[in-house]
C-alpha cells in the first residue's frame, strides 16, 4: 500500500507492507538516525517523535503515523549538536548505538519538564537502554545540557 | 512476526464493527505494542483513528476515557491526576518507559484482560465500567468475568466518587511486568480491594472489601492487617519467573494493608 508520511516538514509518498512499522518506513526513506534496537518496544533506541510526543517507532504501524508530524533527529540539528556536545565531553558516548533514541527522549524531556530532578530525569529516561556507559555519564551530560 | 494483509481506517464505528464481525481474524488495532510481539497472522487490521477517541473528557456522570487514549496521556491528564488520589494515573507511570507509554492505549490494555496488566487493576478499583460498541455499558469487573463476543472498546467511564485510591506495583527491573499490583479505594461507603498480577488477571477481593465496607471508617486503618491476611487467602496466586506463589503472597498482604493505612489514615509500620 502507499501511504504520505510528513517528517521534518516534508511529505514522502512510500509504499509499505501493511503491517510494516513506522521504523522500517523512516529507514526505507533515508532516515537513517533511526535505528533498531530490541525490536520489542523496550529499549528507546528507535525513538522519533510523532505530533512532538516520543514513541516507539518500533511499536508504531506506519500506516498510523499518516496524517501526523513526525521528527527525527535528522529535524533537530542544532539541539542534537548541543546534546551531543555534552555527552561527548562527559565521556557518556561509547558505541554511540543508542544515542539517537537517547537524544530524541531528552530534547522532548526539556521540552516537557521545567527543571527536572535528578530523580525526574531518571524516571524519564528508564525506557532508554545503553549497554555501554552505565548511566552515569548519561545523567551528568544530560544535566550539563539542560543548564546550558 | 505479526502480519495482516490490509489495513483499513473506517470514518464510523459501524463500519469497524461491520468489518470486525466480517471475518474471525479481523483485529481492532490499539497501540499495537503487545501484537508486535506476536506471531499473529490477521486478515484485516482495523484503526480506530478517524473516531476521535484519543480523549479524556469529564462529563456529568463521570470521566470517558476514549479507547484510543495513550498511557502517556492517562498519566499526565489533569482530570485523571485529581481523580480519587491519583492512583489510576499513578499506576501508569511506572509502566516502561515514556516513549512506550505514548503508543501502548488504554483501550487496548483494557480489551485485552492482560494478567500482567497494571491498568486494569487500579480501574477496577475504581468501579470502572467499560462502553463495548455493540453489546453496550457494563462493568469492568463483568467485562473480565465473562467471556464476551468480539466487540469495539469504545470508552473506558470512571464513576464520579468522592474517595480515595492508592496504588502499588513491584517489579524486578523497571521496565519489567509487574510481579504483583495493588489498588485500593476507599470512600465513606463502599471500600474496594483489587489485585493483579497473580499472576492471573486482576481480581476483586471481595469479602476483604465487604469487611472492610462495613468498619466505621475511623477504625478500617487498625484492622488493615485482618483484611489484608483475608485479601490474600480470598485470591488465587501462581509462580512463574518472575516471583513465587508464596512471595506473591507475601507482598500482597504487606501492600493491601500498606495501601488501607494510606488511603485511610492510618499509620504503616511494615
Amino acid at each position: 500500500m502507499d501511504i504520505l508520511l510528513t517528517v521534518n516538514n516534508k511529505t514522502y509518498k512510500t509504499a509499505i507492507e501493511p503491517y510494516d512499522n513506522l521504523l522500517t518506513a523512516l529507514r526505507k526513506l533515508g532516515f537513517k538516525s533511526v535505528k533498531q534496537g530490541c525490536d520489542t518496544g523496550m529499549c528507546g533506541i528507535c525513538t522519533v517523535w510523532v505530533n512532538g510526543k516520543p514513541v516507539l517507532s518500533c511499536s508504531t504501524l506506519a500506516a498510523e503515523a499518516t496524517g501526523k508530524q513526525i521528527t527525527t533527529l535528522e529535524g533537530l540539528p542544532e539541539e542534537a549538536e548541543k546534546f551531543g556536545s555534552c555527552l561527548a565531553a562527559e565521556g557518556a558516548d561509547q558505541c554511540g548505538f543508542c544515542s539517537p533514541g537517547l537524544m530524541m527522549t531528552v530534547i522532548a524531556m526539556k521540552k516537557e519538564l521545567v527543571n527536572p530532578t535528578t530523580e525526574e530525569i531518571q524516571t524519564y529516561l528508564n525506557g532508554n537502554l545503553c549497554r555501554c556507559t552505565g548511566y552515569s555519564g548519561h545523567l551528568r551530560a544530560v544535566e550539563a545540557y539542560l543548564k546550558a | 512476526m505479526w502480519k495482516f494483509k490490509k489495513y483499513e481506517a473506517p470514518a464510523t464505528l459501524e463500519e469497524c464493527y461491520q468489518l470486525l464481525t466480517k471475518g474471525k481474524r479481523n483485529v481492532i488495532l490499539g497501540g499495537s505494542t503487545f501484537m508486535r510481539t506476536t506471531q499473529m497472522q490477521n486478515d484485516t487490521a482495523i484503526s480506530l483513528k478517524n473516531l476521535g477517541l484519543d480523549r479524556i473528557e469529564e462529563t456529568e456522570n463521570g470521566i470517558l476515557i476514549g479507547a484510543l487514549c495513550t498511557l502517556r496521556q492517562a498519566e499526565t491528564s489533569p482530570i485523571l491526576q485529581q481523580y480519587c488520589g491519583g492512583a489510576a494515573s499513578a499506576a501508569l507511570s511506572s509502566i516502561a518507559g515514556v516513549q512506550f507509554r505514548s503508543v501502548a492505549t488504554m483501550g487496548a490494555s483494557v480489551y485485552s484482560k492482560y494478567g500482567f496488566s497494571d491498568v486494569i487493576t487500579p480501574l477496577l478499583a475504581y468501579h470502572a465500567k467499560v462502553e463495548l460498541y455493540h453489546q453496550g455499558i457494563m462493568t469492568l469487573q463483568d467485562y473480565l468475568s465473562h467471556r464476551t463476543e468480539r466487540d469495539i472498546l469504545v470508552h473506558i467511564i470512571l464513576p464520579k466518587q468522592e474517595g480515595v485510591g492508592a496504588f502499588q506495583d513491584c517489579r524486578v527491573s523497571t521496565c519489567d511486568f509487574s510481579m504483583l499490583n495493588v489498588a485500593v479505594y476507599c470512600s465513606e461507603d463502599c471500600c474496594r480491594i483489587c489485585l493483579g498480577a497473580r499472576p492471573g488477571m486482576a481480581k476483586l477481593a471481595e469479602q476483604a472489601s465487604a469487611m472492610l465496607t462495613k468498619l466505621p471508617a475511623c477504625e478500617r486503618a487498625a484492622h488493615a492487617a485482618e483484611i489484608a491476611d483475608l485479601a490474600v487467602s480470598e485470591l488465587h496466586f501462581e509462580s512463574n519467573m518472575r516471583a513465587s506463589r508464596e512471595y506473591r503472597e507475601h507482598l500482597g498482604r504487606i501492600y493491601v494493608k500498606r495501601l488501607i493505612a494510606q488511603c485511610c489514615g492510618g499509620k504503616n509500620h511494615d
